[in-house]
């Protein structure tokens, strides 16, 4: 059971290889960690190489932290639906990142977004 | 296994795996700029709402217009028109085949390759002082040492190594020109059966080239001449003044091209190389419209600044 476990995880890691959903920097800097906030956007950077969600989190105590989300280049996003227009200033958003920054500052890697209806905007190529 | 191994491993299949549907893709030609500009600027496509609450991948031109390669959309390719490799061209099965973000694909930088790289002593030290964002020599972002990265012209060969996305080709009586999405930039590949230049008095970041037909649907096409400080690639192989690149153009069919790009640098390389071998190039329709690509400095200067002072300095943004 253990080998087909080691196997499949294998597998899948060589399948995760075949496609970085990122050209331009590799991973060095990030540690994979699927991390969820619910915040609200404070910018939304079209920009190349790569474009970012910025997105404010108010935890209990009401202190705010200024999230940087990474997504990808907008070559690749329009494919999704994502334009220059997709977010703006103050729309509720959930983010979900497959990594994040590893010296602990509120940075990651947007594999999809959550809008307030519900509606997912994956970013995830083929 | 490392439990932190498997944990990463599960988190990297799940990016891959993750459910991007292809659910009723519009007709093509329809206008699509209605993707993202419902009411209140929000992302969902009003033009072909999905049914599943979740966006797709429909790849689209520039002009916002579904786009496929010809040969998918069922038509039939004919014969290779001869001395002819005009049209709207992008990597297929996959448009994004040609990112070749790790490495080209015949040479991808991994252990078993880079053992397989015939480097001389001069081009291993080379080699090893590019710090990269990919590859064997991937480095935290504030390390790396990528020209491109300060939006430095891309340069020949890497505008083909790295981001090959559509390209159109437009013949004239004397020229091939290529007109790249990426970094929207051209090359002048001159067909007048000129010889490439036998001493060159200014290094070109895309070089002087030249092309020969050797038979009626294969276009060789030698270039030298080139810019020292470019990368031929994304993962930081060197090269020197003496580098010489033959790219091979073999018109399958009326629909597809496939590509072969030979390295020669006896500086830098002990023996000839093979970053792309038959790499295919689909036809897209007349009407694709090749989007902007751009490397503009002052959106990389920000890039550089979002992600060099947060994830790696130390120097934490404000909280």
């Amino acid at each position: 059971m253990k080998r087909l476990f080691q196997a499949v995880v294998l597998l899948l890691v060589v399948l995760a290889g075949s496609t970085p959903l990122f050209a331009h920097h590799g991973n060095a800097s990030y540690e994979n960690k699927e991390t969820t906030i619910k915040g609200t956007v404070k910018q939304w950077l079209w920009t190349n190489p790569h474009s970012f969600l910025m997105v404010d989190v108010t935890d209990e105590s009401g202190k705010v932290v200024h999230w940087i989300c990474e997504n990808n280049a907008p070559s690749t996003l329009v494919n999704f639906g994502f334009t220059a227009k997709t977010f703006k200033p103050g729309d509720q958003v959930t983010v979900v990142m497959s990594a994040v920054a590893k010296n602990g500052t509120p940075a990651g890697r947007i594999t999809r977004v959550i809008l307030a209806d519900g509606y997912v905007m994956n970013s995830e190529v083929r | 296994m490392p439990r932190r191994l498997v944990a990463s491993a599960i988190a990297i299949a799940a990016l891959t795996v993750a459910p991007v549907t292809r659910a009723q893709a519009p007709a093509a030609g329809q206008d699509r700029q209605g993707r993202g500009g419902r009411a209140g600027g929000q992302g969902r496509p009003a033009a072909a709402p999905a049914p599943n609450g979740q966006n797709e991948n429909i790849h689209i031109d520039g002009w916002n217009r579904k786009q496929e390669a010809l040969e998918a959309t069922g038509k039939k390719p004919g014969p290779a028109p001869v001395h002819d490799l005009s049209g709207i061209w992008e990597p297929v099965p996959g448009y994004r085949d040609g990112v070749f973000a790790s490495g080209p694909k015949n040479m991808p930088s991994d252990a078993a390759h880079e053992a397989q790289m015939p480097y001389t002593p001069q081009g291993k030290q080379a080699m090893q002082s590019h710090k990269t964002g990919f590859g064997t020599n991937i480095a935290p972002i504030a390390e790396i040492n990528d020209p491109f990265d300060n939006c430095d012209p891309i340069g020949f060969p890497r505008i083909i190594l790295f981001n090959l996305r559509a390209v159109q080709i437009v013949q004239t009586p004397k020229q091939v020109l290529m007109l790249y999405q990426n970094t929207r930039t051209f090359r002048t590949i001159w067909t007048d059966g000129r010889e490439i230049p036998k001493e060159i008095t200014e290094p070109r970041w895309f070089g002087y080239s030249v092309g020969k037909w050797t038979d009626p649907t294969t276009l060789v096409v030698t270039t030298t001449g080139l810019d020292e400080s470019t990368w031929i690639d994304n993962v930081g192989r060197p090269h020197s003044d003496q580098l010489v690149v033959e790219e091979t153009y073999h018109r399958a069919d009326e629909f597809n091209i496939d590509l072969t790009v030979k390295i020669t640098d006896p500086v830098m390389y002990t023996q000839p190389w093979y970053p792309l071998k038959n790499f295919r190039l689909g036809m897209n329709s007349p009407d694709f419209d090749i989007r902007e690509m751009i490397c503009a400095v002052s959106q990389q200067a920000l890039f550089n600044q979002l992600l060099k002072n947060t994830t790696d300095s130390g120097d934490k943004p404000e909280k």
